[in-house]
């Protein structure tokens, strides 16, 4: 008897196991967040710069956090999408919307990319996506802005500030290549991704010091 | 004492320590003899060890987090941080069913069990829903859990030696699919499971009149609904690739009590009978990760120069 009813249910589970195994589709819950005002001179140049699509071979993002209290460990994020607006004659500051994805995170292991997608840090099944959209800038030097936006990372937005050079404009097959490279440092606690901080002690590091490595596409301004 | 140890101490064996001496209170002979006692009190202590490795790992906020905005927390909403709240439900379910059932004897106790358990399946398939969750996937999740219920009832007086079991191995899979915090949580239900299993063991043994413990009223209906979740919880955020069959498998690990269950009938002594509805639990649990370990090594295994040492990726390589 006792038999006849684990084998019923087991069945009703194996059931279970072929629908469960339909890929999953990660969350569809878009992580980007409304960004404030942007300033009257980002806006400016957004209305008349050419949109530089963003070309994902060639931009890519570089972390580095401290591993156990020693050295520096790298990772990066490939194949960055999205856009920056920018006035090619340099008039205006850069306007940055780019996008993340956390499966693209690639550390030279597969076992620690699993672990970093994994929910004790970006958690790629509920937040796929990393996302940073400018909201405006001050300028430093020639090519050189300090830019204020919104870094939206484990569905916790922040306003941080971001050094960006324009390093670059070059000509491409299609028309003119532009890059940028922009840095930042974050506090990884502050976006909930807490774990090897306290518990385990020293594990990895709070602070993230982010390379933004840009190349795109500039096109010309639609009428 | 290395940052490791002292992680594995603070989030592991402290809960289970006090899981263990909680349950325990109630194992011990005056109160033993009170078998709802003994369910609300090693059940309550299973899933409270479950709670505090929880809390230990994250903090109170990510349980209240599921219920109540808390002012000035900004910390994001996490699903899976609903296992926490399904512990604390679970707690006081046990304590709410064996004290109906000290209150209300009802003629058909166990018809009002698998009443329950239909409940708790309904309400796990409604309330935790992991990222990608569909009408169908959530109906599913409930029939798991139904599921594994059931089968923790069958597991007879190796109910406690089997969730030592059944949550080492759920703990060995999370912690392979790069799940390191609900590793620790799992590792916590087992080595209560195992403290709990080797109080009943000492206090009962030389005393014929003491009852062992044995999967009844509030048991099954939380190690099952623990067993399930923590299984679909690992099923969707694994990284490594393993199969959503093994996961499932392992929910409905108990079934392995039936292996042996004619020996379990013959055996006479207590603890004969304790090991036939235990081992095939273990042989099970074995066999499964030696199955999940045999197809990591056949896909190729960890690159050269990786760690293999789980611990060591808890430390994030």
């Amino acid at each position: 008897m006792h038999r006849l009813i684990a084998v019923s249910l087991a069945s009703c589970a194996s059931a279970f196991a072929l629908a469960a195994a339909v890929p999953f589709i990660g969350p569809a819950s878009a992580i980007t967040a409304a960004s404030p005002s942007a300033t009257s001179s980002a806006q400016a140049a957004a209305a008349t710069a050419p949109n530089i699509t963003l070309d994902p071979v060639h931009s890519m993002a570089v972390f580095r956090v401290q591993h156990l209290g020693a050295g520096f460990f790298w990772g990066r994020f490939n194949e960055l999408g999205g856009t920056v607006t920018w006035p090619l004659d340099g008039s205006a500051a850069p306007v940055f919307d780019v996008t993340a994805q956390v499966n693209k995170v690639d550390t030279g292991s597969e076992k620690l990319d699993g672990n970093l997608q994994g929910p004790n840090f970006f958690n790629q099944a509920e937040f796929p996506t990393i996302a940073f959209k400018s909201a405006g800038a001050t300028k430093v030097g020639d090519n050189h802005w300090t830019v204020q936006g919104d870094l939206t990372l484990r569905g916790v937005t922040k306003t941080i500030e971001v050094d960006c050079h324009m390093v670059g404009v070059g000509k491409g097959p299609t028309g003119p290549k532009v890059g940028f490279e922009c840095t930042f440092t974050i506090n990884r606690a502050d976006y909930g991704m807490k774990w090897g901080i306290d518990a385990p002690k020293g594990a990895l590091g709070n602070e993230v010091r982010m390379i933004i490595a840009l190349e795109g596409d500039a096109a010309k301004p639609q009428q | 004492m290395n940052e490791i140890a002292a992680y594995i101490l603070e989030v592991v064996f402290i809960p289970a320590l006090i899981a263990t001496v909680f349950a325990g209170l109630f194992l011990l002979r005056p109160l033993r003899r009170r078998s709802w006692l003994v369910e609300a009190g090693v059940a309550s202590g299973l899933a409270l060890a479950f709670l505090l490795s929880f809390v230990a790992e994250l903090d109170w906020r990510a349980v209240a987090r599921q219920v109540v905005t808390i002012e000035g927390d900004d910390a994001p909403f996490e699903r899976w941080h609903r296992l926490g709240l399904s512990a604390l439900v679970l707690i006081a379910l046990a304590w709410g069913m064996s004290l109906r059932r000290r209150l209300v004897p009802v003629a058909h106790g166990m018809l009002a069990t698998l009443g329950i358990a239909v409940v708790v399946a309904l309400l796990a398939g409604f309330f935790v829903r992991y990222p990608g969750s569909t009408v169908l996937i959530q109906c599913l999740q409930g029939l798991l859990v139904f599921a594994s219920i059931a089968l923790w009832a069958l597991t007879n007086q190796g109910v406690l030696w089997s969730a030592w079991v059944v949550f080492g191995v759920l703990g060995a899979l999370c912690a392979l699919g790069g799940f390191a915090s609900l590793a620790v949580m799992c590792g916590a239900v087992s080595v209560a499971g195992f403290g709990m299993a080797s109080v009943a063991a000492v206090l009962g043994r030389g005393s014929p009149r003491m009852e062992p413990v044995r999967p009844h009223g509030a048991i099954p209906i939380v190690l099952g609904a623990l067993t399930a979740l923590i299984a679909r919880c690992g099923m969707v955020y694994d990284t490594a690739g393993t199969s959503p069959a093994v996961w499932t498998a392992a929910a409905l690990l108990p079934a392995g009590s039936l292996f042996f269950s004619r020996r379990f009938r013959d055996a006479v002594r207590p603890a004969a009978k304790t090991f036939w509805s235990w081992i095939g639990v273990a042989l099970l649990g074995a066999a499964l990760l030696g199955y999940v370990a045999g197809s990591q090594a056949f896909k190729g295994g960890p690159a050269s120069g990786e760690s293999d040492d789980d611990l060591a990726d808890m430390y994030g390589g």
